[in-house]
Parts: structure tokens; C-alpha cells; sequence
């Protein structure tokens, strides 16, 4: 009773709100990070990593992620993807328009990560994991809607406290076809 | 129907340098300065930076294009175990686990797998690939 009423004076308070974790397991569903759930508090009150909170964190990705991205494939794009990984020619011809693209060539969508801006809050982040389900093929010149959810943040505990994120991605083409869906997996940790 | 699964595919990539993860941040779009920046590295604590996941992943997506170039992806997940550091030889293998017939052609379960500098793999996966029936 107690937990819950924390919580929803926290989610009154602030929807970002998500600093003590009972047990360990702070789920954020809908689009961006309008509700939290199954939050609770620590007997200890809230809860800190060094330089880090599940709060920044879920204000990092909140920036990173909480609104949708319109992209179009364009032809020198897949070109560069294709030369990066050694598949073609840096100077081979840009695929034609209508040409399919290779399916994880969807991971270059929705970034926007540059080196001249801060890009966190603190601490050490790295990718854990991706789970891509194809629906139908991405072509040159296709207008893709990505929306991004946040769908879960958990605290592991153990040799290094960690925050672990589950973003969901939906990809839609100009038509209105769901072409692909993607879950990644995020980690999150604080630095000395 | 079963059918006999084909040998494992495998193939070695790099030395993968420095440039390879800053011309993957570009082709990518996500400037990541974990995989370019010594002092940002050992701040995460690494000794050097790291070769991004997606990359690793996007070279196994271009093994199973070149293996198999008749099959669709279906589907594909890859967990990342352990982090590579730049300056290490990739090895990409993709080894088909089970097969069967089905009504939209032949459906193909391949396990992959990279490795880099120790024996045990830094990430694994699973994809699902359709041949269509001819």
C-alpha cells in the first residue's frame, strides 16, 4: 500500500520519476515516458548509483528517443553502409531508387548521435542486444517513420551496479506498412 | 520435411581499426564517442575503444546475405556477451541449426556467432531465414 502510494505521488510529481527500485524493476510503458509501474521504493529511500539515476537515465533516453524520427533511405546512404562493411565499392553507383535494401539497414535509422554534443548524463553505456522481426522490405527512396518506446528499465545489482533499458522500435513505411519492429537492449553504468 | 543442414560459414574480418568503427559511426549515423576516444574508454573502463555492436551485427547480416542471397531475413536477434576492443581480427560464423518445409517456402534456423580475441564468443545470436519454394 505504502509502495503504491509512493508511487503515485512520484508519478504526479514527476513522470520521470524513477530513483528507488523495489523489487529492482522499474517497467516505463506507453510512448516516450508518460507512466511508470510496478515501482517501489528501497527501504533505504531512494536509490543512487554514483553520478547516475534511473532518472537520468531515463532522461537520456527520453531525449535519445522520445519522439518520432521521419527518414528517407537515401540511395548514398545505403551505398556508405554497404562500403563500411566492405560489401561494395566506396565509389561504386548509388542503388537505384525502388532497389531493396539490406533488412539491418534499419539500424542506421533513428540515430543522431554527434561528437560535438553531450551525449549523456555520466556514467558508461554500451549496447547489450537487438531482436530485429522483418514484416517487409525497405527500398531505396522509402519515407520511414521510426517510433521509439521505452519499455522497461531494471537495476542489476551485482559486481557493478547496472541499469539495463529495453527500447522498442516500430518502422513504417510511406504507405502506412509496418515494415520491421526491433527491441534493444541498452546498459547503463556509473563511472568513478 | 527435415533436411540435412549445410556446414558451417565462416569468415574472418580485420584487423578491425580505428577507422573502421569511426567510417561505421558515419555510415551509421551515431557518432558514439566510446568508439573513438582513448580517454572516454578508460573512463568507462576500457582499454581502448570498443567496436560497436551494430557493426558486428551488420557483418553478420552481409554473411547471411552472401550464404544464403536466395533466402529472406525473417527475423534476427544478437546478444552481445562480451565487449572487442579495435585492433582485433573478427570471426563471423553463421551454422544452420534446423530446417523445414513449410507452406511459404523452405525456413532456415542458423546460430551465430562472433568471435574475437579469446575462444568464447563476444555475442551470439539466432536468425530465421525463408527460401521461397521455386
Amino acid at each position: 500500500m505504502m509502495r503504491s502510494l509512493k508511487l503515485r505521488t512520484y508519478v504526479r510529481n514527476s513522470a520521470l520519476w524513477a530513483g528507488a527500485v523495489y523489487p529492482h524493476i522499474c517497467a516505463i510503458h506507453g510512448k516516450g515516458l508518460a507512466r511508470l509501474r510496478d515501482c517501489g521504493s528501497d527501504p533505504a529511500g531512494r536509490r543512487r548509483m554514483t553520478g547516475m539515476t534511473i532518472e537520468s537515465f531515463a532522461r537520456d533516453l527520453e531525449t535519445r528517443f522520445g519522439h518520432k524520427f521521419v527518414e528517407t533511405i537515401e540511395s548514398g546512404r545505403v551505398r556508405d553502409y554497404l562500403a563500411a562493411l566492405d560489401a561494395t565499392a566506396p565509389d561504386a553507383d548509388r542503388p537505384e531508387p525502388g532497389t531493396p535494401v539490406p533488412p539491418l539497414f534499419l539500424l542506421t535509422l533513428a540515430r543522431q548521435r554527434r561528437p560535438h554534443l553531450a551525449q549523456s548524463t555520466g556514467g558508461g553505456g554500451v549496447n547489450a542486444g537487438d531482436t530485429f522481426r522483418f514484416l517487409a522490405e525497405a527500398r531505396v527512396g522509402d519515407r520511414i517513420t521510426v517510433t521509439c518506446t521505452v519499455t522497461e528499465i531494471v537495476e542489476k545489482t551485482g559486481k557493478r551496479d547496472m541499469l539495463r533499458a529495453t527500447v522498442h522500435f516500430d518502422y513504417v513505411n510511406q504507405h502506412g506498412t509496418k515494415i520491421a519492429e526491433r527491441d534493444n537492449t541498452l546498459m547503463r553504468w556509473a563511472t568513478a | 520435411m527435415t533436411h540435412d543442414v549445410v556446414p558451417r560459414v565462416e569468415e574472418h574480418r580485420g584487423p578491425i581499426t580505428r577507422m573502421h568503427l569511426v567510417e561505421w559511426c558515419a555510415a551509421e549515423n551515431d557518432y558514439y564517442i566510446l568508439h573513438y576516444d582513448e580517454r572516454h574508454a578508460l573512463r568507462m573502463g576500457f582499454q581502448a575503444p570498443l567496436i560497436q555492436g551494430t557493426y558486428k551485427f551488420a557483418l553478420l547480416g552481409q554473411l547471411i546475405a552472401r550464404c544464403w542471397p536466395e533466402a529472406r531475413l525473417d527475423s534476427v536477434s544478437i546478444r552481445y556477451v562480451r565487449a572487442d576492443s579495435e585492433g582485433i581480427v573478427l570471426t563471423l560464423s553463421a551454422e544452420e541449426t534446423a530446417c523445414e518445409e513449410g507452406a511459404g517456402g523452405t525456413r532456415r534456423i542458423l546460430a551465430l556467432t562472433v568471435t574475437g580475441e579469446d575462444a568464447s564468443p563476444s555475442a551470439t545470436g539466432e536468425a530465421t531465414i525463408v527460401t521461397p519454394q521455386t
